[in-house]
């Protein structure tokens, strides 16, 4: 079980998909705290404050869920700052998106992603995933921010 | 414009080389007339020459005889006699002679009668002097003495030479006249000849220019054409290029659209699968709380239960087929992306592995496939077994109950085309369907058999993709025929239509 100060950063655009999500995490046990944005500019804002360094972060432990198609700018654009940022490029970033396309999925893992999973399109899928993340996620070891 | 009057010098070519050839005739005739003219004019010289040359004998001859004549007067001797005799015997030679020579004269009139004159003249002269001469041996130089004085004195040879003299102008007028007039006519035809020359010169001129007018405007035609082919050329580049382009627009599209409509589908999927949980719970919690109130009456709950299924179970079908559908949409536009692999077939085989593997549903349907000899064909080979085994699985899909099923699948070799046949005997596509079963979402016939209207929308743009076509034929109620053209060496065709 990971430790209960590590918050669960997802950031989808579907509110539909992220309730969903967070119910399926739940029911693998995760108990932890699960903060969703539905755009990238306020889950930026978020993680790395006010002074965009992500300093005021530090003692915290994020485990970063990422959708890459969201309204005002890539989740890879995400990914590679959280992945140059000094305090935050520990953090594991699980990229949960529709897309299979192998230049996409190579992309990601070279701009540091730690698990690219695609959605499966049909429910009892997505949902066994989902399932299986969580399980996944009350076993992983996730540091403190710097 | 160009082409007419191309057309229209073509036409007057023939008659410009008519005209040249004309004028070419009459120059040569010409030449010909002159040179014969010419011959002629010298033979009339020669003649001249001849007549003259005659006479001048004849008048020698003339003055020779009567010198004779004399000196035997004078003499007596026989000698004299003798040459005074042969003289004579010359004169009448020489007077046939010349004769002869003017016989073919032009102005006979004039040149008989002084011929006739100087024949008179001369047989007369010839007949004095003899008569003179006889006398002489009769009766010696007394028998002259009785003869007119005048007789001897006065001789013809003065007249004969006036005629002589007449004869030689008369000639030499004629041959005068004679030149003069071929001259003349020489002159004319000479211009003519350089008329002639000059409209030869003009005329090839006229043929040149015209000639290197229309080398010309080919020449031009033949730019506007090249120019006009490489436009179209480009023309065509530039449409196919934009049609590619569409397809590829389309085909991204679709891809889209239905990774877009797949997400709010897993949303309500999602919460569909979440509102049985809190049905569940709901129930649950009802039964827990009318348990409490002592309620013993359960119908009410089981009516709201019923009608809470209904409305689940209606969406979860809804949602199922939606999800099928957008996934042949998905297969189809995948379909359109995958590259092909062209190699050479073995249809025989590939077939009959299409067939084994629906071996199953061929036995529960209690059907035979049998599999003629198929001719081998260059084609994708995924492609194929899609095709074929849509093609083998719709046929035994579509069997009537009544009838044992029998499907065949025969080839034949065309010029360039393999064709290949599905034939069933099961119950037929209605007349009105037969082009809209190719449709996406389209079917045929009463809906009692499983399936989304997608298979043969996915052959068909399957066989498109290999260069080929399908088509069908059928007798409702008695069978389907389903014809797939490939060419023998299929080209791949990017622009398959695709939905």
């Amino acid at each position: 079980m990971i430790p209960k100060h590590v918050t669960i950063i997802m950031i989808e655009d579907d509110e539909g998909h992220a309730r969903l999500i967070e119910k399926n995490i739940r029911r693998a046990g995760v108990r932890n705290e699960i903060v969703s944005f539905v755009d990238g500019t306020s889950a930026i804002a978020y993680l790395f404050a006010s002074d965009g360094s992500g300093a005021k972060r530090a003692g915290q432990a994020f485990l970063i869920l990422l959708d890459l198609n969201l309204p005002d700018m890539s989740g890879a654009d995400i990914l590679k700052r959280l992945k140059t940022s000094e305090q935050l490029k520990r953090s594991p970033v699980v990229v949960l998106t529709t897309t299979d396309d192998q230049a996409e999925i190579q992309r990601c893992y070279d701009l540091g992603c730690n698990v690219y999973i695609t959605k499966p399109v049909d429910y009892d899928s997505f949902a066994n995933s989902i399932r299986q993340l969580g399980l996944f996620f009350s076993v992983v070891q996730v540091p403190e921010n710097p | 414009m160009a082409l007419k009057s191309s057309a229209s010098s073509a036409l007057s070519q023939p008659a410009r080389l008519a005209v040249g050839f004309v004028i070419l005739a009459m120059i040569s005739g010409t030449s010909i007339w002159l040179v014969a003219q010419t011959r002629a004019d010298s033979k009339q010289v020669i003649r001249t020459i001849e007549v003259k040359e005659k006479l001048s004998t004849l008048q020698g001859l003339i003055w020779r005889t009567e010198s004779h004549q004399r000196a035997f007067l004078l003499t007596g001797a026989e000698r004299y006699r003798e040459a005074f005799r042969t003289s004579a015997e010359a004169v009448k030679r020489a007077m046939a002679e010349s004769e002869a020579a003017m016989a073919g004269a032009i102005d006979q009139v004039v040149q008989g009668q002084l011929v006739a004159d100087l024949k008179a003249a001369v047989t007369a002269e010839l007949t004095d002097l003899e008569e003179v001469a006889a006398r002489r041996q009769g009766g010696g130089l007394e028998a002259l003495s009785s003869m007119p004085s005048d007789s001897l004195v006065q001789s013809r040879a003065e007249d004969i030479r006036n005629i002589i003299a007449q004869l030689v102008r008369q000639e030499q007028h004629l041959l005068a006249v004679q030149i003069d007039a071929s001259q003349r006519t020489g002159q004319l035809l000479l211009v003519a000849s350089l008329i002639g020359a000059l409209l030869l010169i003009a005329l090839a001129a006229v043929s040149v220019a015209l000639v290197r007018r229309s080398t010309e405007r080919l020449r031009a035609a033949h730019k506007v054409l090249e120019d006009t082919n490489e436009s179209l050329e480009a023309t065509v580049a530039t449409r196919t290029a934009e049609l590619r382009q569409a397809n590829e627009e389309i085909r991204h599209f679709a891809h889209i659209v239905s990774h877009d409509l797949r997400s709010p589908l897993v949303n309500i999927m999602g919460f569909t699968g979440e509102l049985e949980v809190v049905r569940e719970r709901f129930f649950e919690r009802l039964s827990s709380l009318r348990a409490r109130l002592d309620d013993v009456s359960p119908e009410p709950d089981k009516q709201l239960g019923e009608e809470f299924n209904e409305a689940l179970g209606f969406i979860k079908n809804s949602i199922t087929r939606m999800d099928r559908l957008i996934k042949a949409i998905l297969k189809l536009t995948r379909e359109g992306r995958r590259e092909l692999r062209m190699e050479s077939i073995d249809m025989m085989e590939l077939v009959r592995s299409a067939a084994d593997a629906l071996g199953y549903q061929a036995q529960e349907a209690g059907a035979s496939i049998t599999i003629g000899p198929l001719p081998p064909v260059v084609g994708d080979r995924l492609a194929l077994e899609q095709i074929f085994s849509n093609l083998l699985e719709n046929a035994l899909k579509y069997l009537r109950g009544d009838t044992l099923g029998r499907i065949q699948v025969t080839g034949r070799s065309a010029a360039n085309e393999v064709i290949y046949e599905v034939h069933d005997n099961g119950r037929g596509i209605d007349a009105k369907d037969r082009e809209r079963i190719f449709d996406i979402f389209r079917r045929s016939g009463p809906r009692d058999r499983p399936g989304e209207g997608i298979g043969l929308t996915y052959v068909q743009t399957l066989v498109r993709r290999l260069g080929g076509d399908i088509t069908v034929r059928s007798d409702l109620g008695q069978g389907s025929t389903f014809t797939v053209t490939l060419p023998c060496k299929a080209a791949i065709h990017p622009q398959e239509i695709s939905p």
